[in-house]
């Protein structure tokens, strides 16, 4: 018996089972893939037991946790397992920053968006898909812009169209930022739409004069936000027109400073969610309260420091789970969206529980629930005490007998065909004498 | 459970590899990658595939000496709980001490096995 001899014989089965198995994914309809990923699954989670040492280790012991994916692991033995692996990865990484390249086409005809100097990869990314966006089409999405505003308000839209000439220089307001607010507002790129947006701008640009709102950038990210709020009353957007300017300059200077090296980081979408919170805050509280970043900050902080408190009984050093009975009146499935919607800091309800409390407490109730109270019930005597404490790695042979005996108190046995696991290590043997006395 | 119309124990899932296996095929479910049945399947294949390679490919032998603190004889499975146990490997002078382990042992000669 030896501890060096496991890994080989593991690999085996595990080719084995893999070779055995694959009649069965083809009768499933399943595809190889996933059974060359169930294989290095299998090889990852044991070497992550790390009871012995196994071919498709690594030499070195550190990347044995590492995926299987790691060049190092797969060149060892599985080398044709990792291109799948890859292949799948790969677009899928890949395909990610897409979907944040596939909004601009939409706000395309946005004048104020086209910005000529957006030359970031991910734009030539999109520029694939829609060849208008790039800054060589972006006079001809002004003009387009134009020529539509006069076409359908003429004189009225004169203003407008001198502002899209103007907004010639336009900060970095990158169009994801724009792209996104529209997006979840489900606003495809339609003549209706258009107009819908041009009327909000008029107005928008009507508010910023007379607020004289010194940065030019917040009239851009105004108008994603007018076009996020379509859905409400024109009325009580502008009335919350002054507001959230003010919230919008507190983001600006940080976008504004950065000029260009901040727009990339906003192609993946960071400052969407910014955005969304700031919206959140708004229709959350019904007013139009809004709340500007340091105001969030200052709300999650003071949530995390009542959960803090609440970890410790309010201040009173309760244990947890005393703490929770007393609050079990409480139905835990409001409990826990309540929760939820404390940490998008949109709720000022006092926070009492942590989050993982009431999952424990319904395991609680289920074990009163099913408990008949019997002694044979209990399962926390002799044996089934330490088999769940074993569990997982525990000190266990597992085999065959061939022959127990007994004579008086002194015990023999013969076992055969079996899987020691003892001190963290695992060993197989062929077979096994067991001398012990009761 | 029937391959070639013999079944084989189900034991050895506890053991590391079986865990590893189970855990794998736990995730590949839960992202609906695979049907459980083919899991059933394919835990079937390893019962099977473990008990041929450790009855064929393993030679090794130990014997072990300690406190017996529990055993139990239920349907043909031993369980026996040693204290103080002391392995010692064949063709090494090594030997492994453990506090306790626990034993699970089916019987080998199947009730319905020809041998």
């Amino acid at each position: 018996m030896s501890n060096t001899q496991v890994g080989n014989v593991y690999q085996q089965i595990i080719a084995d089972v893999v070779e055995s198995s694959r009649v069965d994914f083809e009768e499933g309809g399943v595809d190889d893939n996933v059974l060359e990923e169930l294989r290095l699954g299998w090889q990852t989670k044991l070497s992550g037991l790390n009871v012995a040492t196994f071919p498709w280790d690594p030499k070195i012991e550190p990347p044995i946790a590492n995926p299987p994916t790691v060049p190092s692991n797969a060149g060892n033995y599985h080398s044709i397992n990792t291109p799948p692996q890859n292949m799948q990865g790969q677009p899928m990484q890949q395909m990610q920053p897409m979907p944040s390249n596939g909004n601009p086409p939409r706000i395309k005809p946005e004048p104020g968006v086209d910005s000529p100097p957006m030359t970031q990869p991910p734009y030539q990314h999109g520029g694939l898909t829609m060849p208008q966006m790039p800054m060589a089409g972006a006079t001809t999405a002004q003009q387009r812009a134009a020529q539509h505003l006069q076409a359908n308000y003429g004189q009225r839209a004169a203003a407008s169209i001198n502002a899209i000439q103007s907004a010639q220089q336009p900060p970095q307001q990158p169009p994801t930022q724009q792209g996104a607010p529209f997006h979840p507002a489900g606003q495809a790129f339609t003549p209706q739409q258009m107009q819908m947006q041009m009327h909000q701008q008029q107005q928008a640009r009507a508010q910023l004069q007379t607020a004289q709102q010194p940065q030019q950038m917040s009239e851009q990210q105004y108008k994603s936000f007018m076009a996020a709020q379509q859905a409400q009353a024109q009325a009580r957007a502008q009335a919350a027109q002054a507001a959230r300017q003010n919230a919008q300059n507190g983001q600006m200077p940080q976008n504004g400073q950065n000029g260009f090296n901040g727009a990339p980081p906003q192609t993946d979408g960071a400052d969407d969610v910014e955005a969304e919170t700031v919206i959140k805050q708004i229709g959350s509280n019904g007013e139009e309260i809004t709340m500007g970043r340091v105001e969030i900050d200052g709300l999650i902080r003071s949530k995390i420091e009542s959960m803090g408190q609440s970890m410790e009984g309010g201040g009173l050093m309760l244990p947890l789970s005393e703490l929770k009975k007393k609050s079990k009146s409480q139905s835990s499935q409001p409990k826990r969206t309540r929760t939820r919607k404390a940490k998008e800091g949109t709720v000022f309800e006092g926070m009492i529980q942590v989050d993982g409390g009431d999952s424990d407490d319904d395991v609680k109730e289920e074990h009163d629930e099913d408990a008949i109270n019997s002694d044979l019930d209990d399962p926390d005597d002799g044996l089934n005490d330490e088999e769940d404490e074993d569990e997982g790695m525990g000190h266990i042979m597992l085999c065959m007998y061939d022959k127990v005996q007994r004579v008086k108190n002194k015990w023999k046995c013969v076992m055969k065909d079996g899987v020691l696991t003892v001190n963290g290590k695992e060993y197989v043997f062929h077979k096994a004498q067991g001398e012990y006395e009761w | 459970m029937a391959a070639n119309g013999q079944s084989f124990y189900e034991l050895y899932r506890r053991s590391s590899i079986g865990m590893a296996l189970t855990d794998t095929l736990d995730d590949l479910i839960s992202e609906r990658r695979i049907e459980p049945q083919l899991a059933m399947k394919i835990l079937a294949n390893f019962d099977r595939s473990i008990t041929e390679v450790l009855a064929e490919k393993v030679k090794a032998r130990l014997s072990f000496k300690g406190h017996l603190d529990t055993y139990r004889f239920c349907d043909e499975v031993w369980t026996f709980l040693i204290k103080d146990v002391t392995f010692k490997m064949e063709n090494s002078s090594q030997t492994v001490q453990a506090e306790k382990v626990r034993i699970v042992s089916c019987n080998s000669k199947r009730p319905g096995d020809p041998q």
